[in-house]
């Protein structure tokens, strides 16, 4: 027998109230440790999924918006940038690589992104949780295709040349029919090659070798490009950002796909330009460079520059606002858990005063029953704790985990210094809570209490 | 061993006035001796077992216990002091449930300085003829299984002074004369001072000395 196991075999004795109450006290821990480490996990998930580019340039709208749409394949495209506008950033000094991005088909579910093979050699990626970025990605199976920014702006220039000679045509012989002329350019094998990330390798079963027609539009079921399957060559390594669950096209091919081929009515040059762009992902010169191209970019009309990683900054620090919120809710449930491990104690203290007055007559001092009930106090708000954060991490895993499905991005949370930290505060406050019975076992008058029957 | 002396101990009574419960000139008991205290009822056996145990201080007075005074230590050194060389035995025994008997018979060490000889609660269990109910809790044990425990709990510190303030109250005359010889023979072989307050005329005579409170004035 010693101290420490009088006060386990103390709170042992009362199991109904123990549990009660550490549980309370677990729920507002695990609440509080929850809400920060979602947040903060979620954050520097995204932060590393913006951290691919330094710079993105779409049409002009939301930069928010741009940032999720091209980076994160949420929502809905604002629009497109012109073409020419590629050659031109892709000629400005100071850019170091760039990466044009064509969105707006899918495969059961995960969008189809067109691009050229600078994306697998060039962009960045920090291994979770370090800092030092990796340039270019990893391959788990095949490769990557080969499809240049020269391959690109190859294909563009035959299909201007080929809408202008059919434009000539039409002129010509007015009122004939046309239908079936834009089949005519021979769909190379090489073009419709596709990478595939990790998850939708996993999800779908798409392995190397696999054939499969991307369908048009990202939402839902539309209607396939039956005339163009594409064969995967490559699958990605999984990296937990949106890459995971993309599938990467060589960006040639959607312009020579069915149905990507301008309409009638549609208007050249604008946000709608179907021979436009729906983002560029820049790397940039830090520093003097990268402000200019950023400045100069946004003076103009037609497109925008963001910083991904400020606009994720920004996204949450509005998250933020409302964290804030649950966290003082946390802690308003963590402060009345204490005060009912406070009141659960104080009212065991009438029937105690006899014992209290036993351990005095065995020679305990008044300041040895103030540490048995303090102690008292403080394991319950450590176990309260210690089981709060367990909550909380299997919390943080079912979140992430949601969040991944959804986005990409992995969000991981281990336990670390701020999570000792507030495991010390919550045992701190509940030793605290424990003052007020232990000033009343304190001040028990022995001599009267022992005489005393009951 | 104990030596009181002037002792005077008064409480304050319900009209505020110093109500003087207890009053000694000089009384003393030897190293190893055994004797009875009686006295009417209110007259101060409890109040006088308190003071020798640090319990209590005295308004005025001297109360040497095995060469310290006690009256001039502060609390926790007279907590202190208790620990080590006092034993204490209660009429209803106050065993702390939620502990088994061995563990209320360690529980008399847990506040003295030191650590007991592992082993030492269970041969105390043991020789007071409880080896197989040690793992019992006390509301699983009779009032003179209680008796035993509550003797051994006393003994766990090796005290030079045992205290029972009427040990047998609670206990029929069989079981009674059973724990008092227990408590005599135990007293005897350790060299123990034991002082017993007790009504009870038959075991006030099975002491070698007794004394009358009120007439200790
Ligand atoms: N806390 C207290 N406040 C005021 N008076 C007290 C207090 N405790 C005891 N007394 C008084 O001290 C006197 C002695 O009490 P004590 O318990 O020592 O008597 P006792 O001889 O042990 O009696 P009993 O034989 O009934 O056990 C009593 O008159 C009692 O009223
Ligand atoms: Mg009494």
């Amino acid at each position: 027998m010693n101290a420490p196991r009088i006060v386990l075999r103390n709170l042992k004795r009362r199991p109904l109230a123990t549990m009660l109450t550490t549980m309370s006290v677990s729920l507002g821990v695990a609440l509080f440790a929850a809400v920060g480490n979602l947040r903060e996990a979620s954050e520097s998930g995204f932060q590393r999924s913006a951290g691919l580019c330094d710079t993105l340039v779409g049409a002009k709208g939301s930069t928010l918006e741009l940032t999720l749409n091209a980076l994160y394949h949420m929502g809905q495209s604002q629009g497109n940038i012109p073409y020419s506008l590629y050659e031109e950033v892709r000629a400005t000094p100071g850019v170091l690589w760039s990466v044009p991005m064509a969105l707006g088909d899918s495969y059961r579910g995960y969008r189809i992104i067109g691009v050229t093979d600078d994306l697998f050699g060039r962009v960045h990626l920090s291994a979770a949780g370090r800092e030092e970025a990796q340039e270019g990605l990893t391959f788990a199976e095949g490769k990557g295709f080969v499809h240049t920014a020269g391959d690109f702006v190859h294909i563009k220039e035959d299909l201007a040349a080929q809408e202008a000679e059919e434009a000539e045509e039409e002129a010509e012989e007015e009122g004939n029919d046309h239908s079936g002329h834009h089949h005519a350019h021979n769909h190379d094998a090489e073009l419709f090659q596709a990478v595939v990330g990790a998850r939708v390798a996993e999800e779908t079963g798409l392995r190397l070798g696999a054939e499969f027609f991307p369908s048009h539009g990202v939402s839902g079921v539309s209607e396939e490009h039956d005339d163009a399957p594409a064969t995967v060559v490559g699958i990605l390594e999984p990296t937990g950002t949106p890459l995971d669950r993309a599938i990467y096209l060589p960006i040639g091919a959607y312009y020579v796909m069915d149905g990507h081929e301008p309409q009638e009515g549609m208007v050249e040059g604008g946000a709608r330009d179907p021979r436009g762009l729906s983002a560029v992902m820049l790397g940039t010169k830090a520093g003097f460079y990268r402000a200019g191209i950023y400045r100069n970019l946004n003076d103009r009309l037609d497109a925008m520059a963001v910083y991904p990683s400020v606009e994720v900054r920004k996204l949450f620090e509005i998250v933020g606002t409302g964290d804030l919120v649950l966290r003082w809710i946390s802690v308003l449930v963590v402060v009345v858990a204490l005060l009912g491990v406070m009141v659960a104690i104080y009212n065991t203290m009438g029937a105690r005063r006899k014992e209290f007055a036993i351990l005095r007559a065995l020679g305990a001092r008044r300041r040895s029953l103030l540490g048995l009930v303090v102690s008292e106090s403080a394991l319950l708000g450590f176990f309260g704790g210690l089981l709060g954060l367990l909550l909380a991490g299997i919390l943080v895993m079912l979140v992430g985990e949601q969040v991944r499905a959804l986005t990409g991005v992995a969000v991981e949370a281990w336990p670390g210094l701020p999570e000792l930290w507030l495991l010390l505060a919550v045992t701190v406050a509940a030793a605290f809570a424990g003052l007020v019975p232990a000033m009343a076992a304190y001040r028990t008058e022995t001599a009267h209490a022992l005489a005393s029957q009951s | 061993m104990i030596h009181l002396q002037n002792l005077r101990l008064s409480y304050p009574g319900p009209d505020g006035q110093e109500a003087p419960v207890l009053a000694l000139r000089d009384w003393r008991a030897a190293r190893g001796e055994q004797l009875a205290l009686v006295g009417g009822s209110g007259s101060g056996k409890t109040t006088l077992l308190n003071l020798i145990s640090g319990l209590l201080k005295p308004n005025q007075g001297v109360v040497e216990v095995a060469g310290t005074d006690l009256a001039t230590l502060g609390e926790a050194r007279r907590d202190r002091f208790r620990a080590e060389h006092i034993g204490y035995v209660f009429q209803s025994f106050h065993l702390l449930d939620g502990f088994s008997a061995r563990e209320n018979v360690e529980l008399g060490a847990v506040f003295a300085q030191g650590k007991p000889e592992p082993g030492r609660a269970a041969e105390l269990l043991e020789a007071v003829g409880l080896g197989h109910r040690m793992n019992y809790p006390p509301s699983k044990l009779s009032v003179g299984q209680q008796a035993r425990v509550s003797l051994a709990r006393a003994l766990m510190n090796k005290p030079e002074v045992l205290l029972a303030d009427e040990p047998t109250g609670s206990l029929d005359p069989e079981n009674a004369a059973q724990v008092l010889a227990l408590l005599r023979d135990t007293a005897e072989a350790h060299n123990i001072t034991l002082i017993c307050a007790t009504h009870d005329r038959e075991v006030a005579d099975a002491f070698p000395r007794c004394d009358r409170v009120e007439d200790l004035a």
